[in-house]
């Protein structure tokens, strides 16, 4: 186990009216579980407002939780002394959806994934350090010679590319991903997912996969954890996700997706209204006002993350009961 | 929450009608002191009455620079440069400036990517819609904003009465892009272009707008161009499809005949290209390489340096298009 999460919370004040008096709670995580294995690709998906961004940075240690904790390897992120927390950071990594804001334009690129060398102190000499950083640009598939050129005169995947070399050269355990391929084309999206599953493989690493695209979540992860405003709603190996989901939302969010084949007449189920927090954290739980199946006991207990078949978990109060 | 089942009526829709906008040749450049890009370079396109046309392309393949050139906001650096667009039979490439503010809004209406920006943040929602009904309908304003409520109805806003007197800012995503739509057909124009409706919406919310867009075709029987790269948005909603890249329609037919039986191997790469619900795989058949740079574009087909079936010919020479099969393409392979 690389990665546990435990009832992870992290709760925003922020303020309205006139003059700032109300005040009110965003709950943008709310008690989130999940596990990640070594050599596995989590994904988490979810749409806007669900957490699963807040997630990644609680991950990254970017922000501290309102409470719940993080594991990795078996200790608390959070009790990290200042050197086990560099530590921390050189083994989980991170690549971002907006790889033009996440490179210094007035650096040169071998010079920005030198940089995460010489932080960490990977390399001893100058010759040891071009070598990492030679042998990392061709595992992402860019020429040596362009390790002189700057950001700018790279196109939206290779500036990907560039991205995930960062990431790699420090050979972290794990790397989280968040929309790594949404502000791409389709056929470079394609090349860039070919390569993250190349380099899981040869670096032996895990994934926490944040999308919001369920198509792409599917072809790099191995298990899948659905958010919805804050919590997370199902849990399980890909495979079942797709074959038999039990949560409404799950459901609907696989209904909607357009397929390219158009003789594919699906039935869509379409959701009504839209995702509120604030609407939605009247007690129950969060889905209510929008799920078909809703119930009485829906609107008043908020359902708990059970495991209802072997490695799938709900947060449902209906799944179990015949699906 | 409603089931909606898709029933394939496209085919009744594609015979039997008048052609709305006809584009022919059309060629828009962008030009600076270092380079000169060809956006658009001699496409053919029309879109008939009531009917769904799809326009998918990635980026620079010229698809947005065709729905400004439609609606008359090319503005310099770029210049259109040959070609006409025929509505209803008029050329709008010669009509005046003045002529096209009649036209926009009135007869052929734009929805916007991204509603957030294209939304005058200073004006409430019944005032930005009654905008247009007073300018191309002299109504009063208490008669538009009657009508702009009837339209806050109409693209299923809930209690449109109290919206109307909203910011756009209190607004979420998926209302901001009703109330463009509402702004769009205010005047009930004959053509409405979208341009990436949805990419900026979450896909249930997507779904919504995109339902919403098809039954309004079906209400209104004003055509809509769609424009989008999710090749999965024109699979469920256009009757044809065209297909561009770097500034050319590459391939174009009904729906079913582009994306079952492409006749051009980009067509089939982007559609392999797309990571499937109801297919495993390993990897993905990715296009290799990257568009090339629209300034310099290869001798010959643009796409030849990334086309897995390229001959001699196709480095040399740039197909024209023809009748392959059931569509239209421009590719020298398939005799």
């Amino acid at each position: 186990m690389i990665l546990e999460v435990r009832n992870l919370k992290k709760y925003f004040e922020t303020r309205k009216g006139l003059l700032n008096q109300s005040s009110y709670t965003v709950k943008a995580v709310d008690g989130v579980n999940f596990e990640v294995r070594q050599g596995e690709a989590l994904g988490i998906v979810g749409e806007s407002g669900c957490g699963k961004t807040t997630a990644g940075r609680l991950i990254l240690h970017l922000i501290t939780p309102s409470s719940g904790d993080v594991l990795f390897k078996g200790r608390s992120i959070y009790a990290f002394s200042r050197e086990e927390l560099k530590e921390y950071r050189r083994n989980v990594q991170l690549i971002f959806q907006d790889s033009f804001a996440s490179l210094d334009p007035r650096m040169r690129v071998g010079e920005i994934v030198g940089e995460a060398l010489d932080v960490h102190r990977i390399a001893h000499t100058r010759n040891e350090r071009e070598e990492i950083i030679v042998r990392i640009f061709s595992d992402v598939g860019l020429d040596r010679e362009w390790i002189r050129r700057y950001p700018h005169e790279f196109s939206g995947g290779q500036r990907q590319r560039i991205g995930i070399a960062r990431a790699l050269c420090l050979k972290p355990a794990l790397i989280v991903c968040d929309e790594p391929v949404s502000a791409l084309d389709v056929s470079i999206q394609a090349q860039i997912l070919n390569l993250m599953k190349e380099i899981q493989r040869k670096y032996q690493l895990s994934y926490v996969f944040i999308s919001h695209d369920l198509k792409v979540v599917k072809h790099v992860c191995d298990r899948v954890a659905v958010m919805y405003l804050g919590m997370n709603v199902e849990m399980c190996g890909k495979e079942s996700l797709f074959a038999s989901p039990l949560h409404p939302y799950t459901k609907a969010l696989i209904s909607v997706i357009p397929n390219p084949n158009p003789r594919i007449k699906r039935k869509k189920i379409t959701l009504g209204g839209e995702a509120n927090l604030l609407a939605a954290d009247q007690g129950g739980c969060r889905f209510a006002d929008r799920c078909s199946e809703v119930k009485e006991r829906c609107r008043q207990e908020s359902p708990e993350l059970v495991e209802v078949k072997k490695d799938h978990f709900v947060a449902c109060h209906l799944a179990g009961i015949g699906g | 929450m409603s089931l909606t089942l898709d029933r394939n009526s496209r085919q009744d829709r594609s015979s039997n009608q008048g052609i709305l906008l006809s584009i022919e040749h059309l060629a828009v450049r962008f030009s600076s002191r270092e380079r000169t890009v060809h956006a658009v370079n001699g496409i053919d396109l029309s879109i008939n009455d009531g009917e769904i046309l799809g326009l998918v392309g990635e980026s620079g393949s010229g698809k947005s620079v065709t729905a400004l050139s439609i609606m008359g906001l090319i503005r310099w650096p770029g210049k259109i440069t040959g070609g006409r667009i025929l509505f209803k039979g008029e050329d709008l490439l010669g009509k005046s400036k003045r002529e096209m503010r009649g036209i926009r809004g009135d007869r052929i209406a734009m929805i916007f990517q991204d509603p957030a920006t294209s939304l005058n943040p200073v004006l409430t929602i019944g005032e930005q819609i009654a905008e247009i009904l007073i300018y191309h309908k002299n109504l009063a304003k208490a008669d538009a904003l009657r009508k702009a409520e009837e339209m806050l109805d109409v693209v299923r806003i809930p209690n449109p009465e109290r919206r109307l007197k909203e910011y756009p800012h209190q607004l979420s995503g998926g209302m901001k892009q009703r109330v463009m739509i509402a702004i769009a057909l205010a005047c009930h124009p004959e053509l409405i272009i979208a341009d990436e409706p949805t990419t900026a919406l979450d896909v249930t919310i997507q779904s919504q707008i995109l339902d919403l867009l098809k039954d309004l075709r079906n209400q209104y029987g004003a055509s809509i161009l769609v424009i989008t790269h999710d090749i999965g948005i024109v699979a469920e909603m256009a009757d044809r499809v065209a297909v561009m890249y770097c500034g050319k329609i590459l391939g174009q037919g009904d729906t079913d005949s582009v994306l079952m039986n492409p006749a051009h191997p980009y067509i089939s790469a982007l559609i392999n290209a797309i990571p499937k619900l109801d297919e495993e795989r390993e990897t993905l058949d990715a296009i290799p390489g990257t568009v090339p740079n629209l300034s310099k574009l290869p001798r010959g087909c643009s796409f030849s340096p990334r086309c897995k079936y390229a001959k001699e010919i196709c480095f040399d020479k740039e197909p024209e298009a023809r009748r392959i099969g059931k569509m239209i393409a421009s590719c020298w392979l398939n005799g």
